[in-house]
């Protein structure tokens, strides 16, 4: 170990006796020679935290003046955690490595650790290899060498780690009640008004929203009046008692007796009280209750003043005296209005009925807060909502929450918002967690997924659609709704009811129909973004509100819609943007069909089914094939079959055999990668048999091989099918992913 | 403007194709037929007619050959489309705007040549006699008999003939992006009776912009050390010591012993005090010796690379900071492939470039028949 390098921990050990599978597979990748820019050095294993680590030699193109004093070749040590639930951590062993740009914040004194990826780790998890980890970090190296890796528009990067306190003012309505018993209540001053919600949804919003001044409400309850018996404005708790005396009410009284008990409770001294007075208002004498009139009062003394005060006139009464001395306990009146109920909500918005169906929410950001606050304000759904954000300033441009909830988790001021706009009870709830994590924090709050009708997927994150696609527990139908990254365009994916074409599957039937639609082609092209913090990862699209907001509209509206049919759906809203017109186009759901071999599950659609026929009957005698086009879920060991090409016009094509020749190949596989931004790519070949027989033959196999080797080095397993007559169709899984 | 140097697995034998400013020159041109097996030496005429298909280009800047030995031109004229014959024109050929030889390629008649060499000779006669795409390294005066007896007035080919010390003609540095000084042959070196190839071989050395600042280029051909020797000192005397600074110095000859010094010698060669001073005064930090040779043997060899000289370029990389690349060991000598050296325009000098495997995507490569 030279001085001039940091010690590893651990003891050494052979590549194979690595125990965690990402560690064994960067190893022995390192050691194959297959890229030539990486050497493997040492191995090692015992560590104390569990972890297991890799040192090697990279070489990255690295010029003779860099621009931050990285070398041709640097030492790199990558330490991988047991459950693979964080990027593998990629530190300089170099002692005098520069401070740089994208690195991680370590401790003086400790190694400089590089910040690879500007994606959540769930979200790279899932296509990373050992290969495109080592390319990564040349890439990293080759970038902050040329000062190209910091972009211009990003801030210069943190000198100390500041995490900031934000300062949160809620907000909230007035509620009303038909109780006797005093109602704790939380009192928040809004402008010039007075607001309160109730303490219960309060405490649910948790420790994260500061509380307000705590207060107590009370409902007092008069003797039908003919209307006009409050004419004058009473000012002092003096007034309010003598004027509500011919309504059969004795305030003092009614104080003295139910504010005790509460006073023996807990103590008052910085509770403020509430009166709540209802008028139940005749037209005439004798007549029926018409309406029932309701007058607020917030009192401007501490509860246990008003006790005092209620206990000295109840003495002074029973002492003969005429004049009370209340008249210095001042009253603010309010003008109160009924709460916002699931009810009105329904009937503001034309819709006939209120619909309290389990919604869980997943993803509350620009779309997702505004979809489920369309879907709220119209009386639907009880929602669950699943976030981990923070809103901080920069979302207010496209959030649905207000610049009061900068620093709350997203799901709780959603939820909060929805909740204090509607009357009790609450209408949503929240779990402030990462999904991808779930499982992992066994000390965080876990989402209840069973009792869902819908598990609405707003998460703009692939990985995040995928996880609750098939990693939880539920009979819910998903349904995943997101903008195309310049926010152009709307893509709603709903599963029919029985599930029968899960989440993923629609994804890749939509991802074909990028390719083969000419109306769709540039959906995915990237946008531009901005930076809204100085981490690598905050990033955020630039993308108008106009747009969000009028595909939230169409949004919250296609999935009501969706939610009253039975069936998949698949569907696209692209704005024109020179004159604002939509066009809907919907993708036809075919059924899909799936194999299971070598521990790969593979899954095709009738689609591609169709195309493979046709493509065999056209050359009929002879043979034909082409290339598959998928996706490969490294994490689930899943291959997606989505596409096929035809034969490239250099194919040799004959009664014995097919030779797939290689025109235009490139272009269109690059067109393919181009629509679905990389989703979807060369998986492996196709050709197809005369007869019905569809098992490799041994000139197959060789292609099997050859499939195998080509896509190892990239870490990728392949496939390979074969079309036979009488609808006979075999994909075979081939390689081993040895780089995984 | 970024720019490339390359250098190419081609066992013993040059070919530097420069990519600057949207223009591509060819430093020699040696194309071998690699026969399988241990020959891991890659087809330089597929990769770069891919190459030039990819550009949707059907002709290159400049051609210049160093002198006329075959593994400075071996396939040229099966690649490029020859003005002076029928025979070499045709679909996929590739034009030259210019042709650079130097003028012992003209008038050399009586010796070894190959039938290709004729070929490549014709090329250069034809279009000295057209008066047009070519330059040749020389002396004015040199070539005058031979024009004269082809029935041409010498002074109308002025301008076709560059002599030593001088920039090639039409590329400034602050125009071009890109400037080629001229340092041999000498124009004295000719000499009818004896002809000495090697001797004779251009000599240039390239400056590439590299934003605010240059990377400066020599390029040898199968110079001797002697020669390489006179080189240096002609070139200090007439103070223009940075037309000898390099990043990238190409070696002469395979990493022959004879480019450095008189004596072979056991474990290393020792140059000549000049040539020493080229290695080891002239090399900015952290520059690249490329060696386009054969991997360099263990043992000690009659034909070049001499582990001897290979030694000496190692030791004096060392003290300059730079790497030494030798062709057919880069990056593997299993596995070797082009050498790019990218100049990234942004003042940074020059990077080797790396880059992850290595084998083509499945996608540009052809899967076995399948039945």
């Amino acid at each position: 170990m030279s001085e001039r390098e940091y010690p590893v921990a651990g003891a050494s050990v052979e590549p194979r006796k690595l125990t965690i599978p990402r560690a064994r597979s960067v190893a022995r990748f390192a050691q194959s020679g297959t890229n030539p820019n990486v050497n493997l050095l040492s191995c090692y294993g015992s560590r104390d935290d569990g972890t297991e680590a890799v040192t090697v030699d990279i070489s990255a193109t690295v010029p003779q003046r860099p621009a931050y004093d990285i070398r041709r070749t640097e030492r790199i040590l990558i330490v991988f955690d047991r459950d693979d639930s964080q990027c593998p951590w990629v530190e300089s062993l170099r002692k005098d490595f520069p401070r740089t740009p994208h690195t991680n914040l370590t401790a003086p004194g400790k190694p400089r650790s590089l910040c690879l990826y500007d994606q959540p780790w769930e979200d790279v998890r899932t296509t990373l290899t050992a290969p495109k980890l080592i390319s990564r970090i040349m890439w990293w190296l080759e970038g902050t060498a040329a000062g190209t890796l910091h972009g211009d528009d990003q801030l210069l990067e943190p000198l100390l780690f500041d995490p900031q306190l934000d300062l949160i003012i809620p907000s909230d309505l007035l509620t009303g009640s038909d109780t006797d018993e005093p109602i704790p209540l939380t009192c928040f001053r809004m402008g010039i008004s007075l607001q309160l919600i109730r303490t219960s949804v309060v405490t649910d919003m948790g420790a994260d929203i500061p509380q307000g001044g705590s207060c107590l409400a009370l409902m007092v309850n008069c003797e039908p009046q003919l209307h006009g018996v409050v004419q004058a404005t009473p000012r002092t708790l003096e007034d309010l008692h003598d004027l509500l005396l011919p309504a059969g009410v004795d305030l003092m009284e009614v104080l003295r007796e139910r504010l005790e008990d509460s006073e023996e409770e807990s103590g008052l001294e910085d509770v403020s009280l509430i009166l709540l007075v209802r008028l139940p208002k005749l037209r005439v004498a004798e007549g029926e209750v018409e309406r029932v009139e309701l007058r607020a009062f917030a009192v401007a003394t501490p509860i246990s003043a008003i006790l005092d005060e209620a206990g000295r006139c109840a003495a002074d009464a029973d002492a003969g005296e005429s004049q009370p001395s209340g008249n210095e306990i001042g009253l603010v009146p309010l003008n109160p209005r009924p709460g916002f109920s699931r009810e009105l909500a329904a009937e503001v918005n034309g819709e006939s009925c209120a619909d309290s169906s389990p919604v869980i929410a997943v993803g509350v950001g620009a779309l997702g807060s505004q979809v489920v606050s369309n879907l709220a304000r119209g009386g639907f759904g009880q929602w669950t909502l699943v976030d981990n954000d923070l809103l901080l300033p920069h979302n207010l441009g496209r959030h649905a929450l207000g610049g009061q909830y900068v620093g709350v988790p997203k799901a709780a001021g959603l939820a909060h918002m929805l909740s204090v706009n509607t009357d009790a009870p609450p209408i949503a709830c929240w779990v402030p967690i990462d999904v991808l994590r779930e499982a992992a924090q066994s000390d965080q709050p876990k989402v209840d997924w069973k009792p869902g009708r819908v598990i609405l997927d707003m998460s703009a994150s692939v990985a995040v659609a995928r996880h609750l696609c098939h990693d939880v527990e539920s009979s819910a139908r998903r349904v995943s709704l997101f903008l195309n990254p310049s926010g152009t365009a709307l893509t709603l994916l709903s599963e029919d009811v029985a599930r029968s074409v899960p989440l993923d599957l629609l994804e890749m039937q939509h991802y074909r129909a990028l390719v083969s639609d000419p109306d769709l082609r540039d959906l995915l092209a990237p946008s531009s973004t901005m930076r809204s913090g100085v981490g690598c990862r905050d990033v955020s699209t630039q993308i108008p509100q106009d747009l969000v907001g009028l595909f939230s509209g169409i949004g919250s509206r296609a999935v009501r819609r969706a939610l009253g049919t039975d069936e998949a759906q698949v569907s696209t809203w692209k704005v024109d943007e020179s004159n604002y017109s939509v066009v809907h186009t919907p993708v036809e759901v075919t059924d899909v069909s799936s194999r299971k071999k070598n521990g790969w599950r593979m899954f095709w659609d009738a689609q591609l089914e169709c195309k493979l026929r046709r493509y065999r009957k056209e050359k009929l005698p002879n043979e034909t094939g082409g290339v598959l086009i998928g996706a490969f879920d490294m994490d689930r060991r899943i291959i997606y079959v989505v596409d096929a090409t035809e034969a490239p016009a250099d194919s040799e094509e004959c009664r014995s055999g097919f030779l797939r020749g290689l025109e235009s190949l490139q272009e269109e596989i690059d067109a393919v990668q181009l629509a679905t931004s990389g989703m979807l790519g060369y998986i492996g070949e196709w050709h197809s048999h005369p007869t019905g027989n569809v098992t490799p033959s041994s000139r197959d196999r060789n292609v099997i091989r050859w499939v195998e080797e080509t896509l190892n080095d990239e870490g990728q397993v392949g496939v390979v099918g074969i079309a036979g007559s009488k609808q006979k169709l075999n994909f075979i899984p081939c390689g081993t992913a040895l780089f995984q | 403007m970024t720019a490339k140097v390359r250098f190419f697995p081609i066992g013993n034998a040059d070919t530097c194709v420069i990519d600057a400013d949207g223009r591509k020159y060819v430093f020699d041109f040696a194309a071998p037929t690699p026969q399988g097996g241990d020959d891991l030496r890659i087809d330089l005429a597929k990769t770069l007619r891919a190459e030039l298909k990819r550009e949707k280009r059907d002709r290159v800047d400049v051609v210049s050959f160093s002198h006329l030995d075959t593994d400075h031109f071996a396939g040229a004229s099966e690649f490029f489309h020859l003005e002076h014959a029928r025979k070499y024109q045709g679909k996929g050929r590739i034009r030259i705007r210019e042709m650079w030889v130097p003028a012992a390629a003209i008038l050399e008649s009586k010796w070894d040549q190959s039938k290709e060499g004729r070929i490549i000779q014709a090329e250069a006669r034809h279009r000295l006699k057209e008066g047009k795409g070519i330059r040749v390294i020389s002396k004015p005066e040199v070539l005058d008999d031979w024009l004269r007896k082809q029935g041409i007035d010498p002074k109308t080919r002025r301008e076709n003939i560059v002599g030593a010390g001088n920039l090639m003609p039409g590329y400034r540095l602050q125009k071009t992006g890109i400037e080629f000084f001229v340092h041999a042959p000498f124009s004295d070196q000719r000499d009818e009776s004896e002809v000495d190839r090697n001797g004779e071989s251009t000599v240039f050395h390239v400056t590439i912009k590299d934003g605010s600042d240059d990377v400066r280029l020599l390029l040898t051909g199968d110079t001797p050390y002697d020669v390489l020797a006179r080189i240096v000192k002609t070139t200090e005397r007439a103070g223009n010591d940075d037309r000898l600074e390099w990043d990238i110095i190409k070696v002469p000859h395979h990493s022959s012993y004879t480019s450095l010094g008189p004596k072979k010698g056991k474990k290393i060669t020792e140059p000549v005090p000049s040539v020493r001073r080229l290695y080891e005064e002239y090399g900015d930090d952290d520059g690249v010796i490329v060696s386009p040779s054969k991997i360099i043997p263990s043992t000690d060899e009659i034909q070049p690379p001499h582990k001897q000289a290979a030694a000496y370029y190692e030791t004096s990389a060392k003290k300059v900071g730079a790497d030494f690349v030798v062709t057919m060991e880069y990056p593997t000598k299993k596995d070797p492939k082009p050498l790019g050296l990218k100049i990234s325009g942004m003042g940074h000098g020059v990077a080797i470039e790396r880059s992850a495997p290595s084998r083509p995507a499945a996608v540009i490569a052809q899967p076995p028949r399948a039945g």
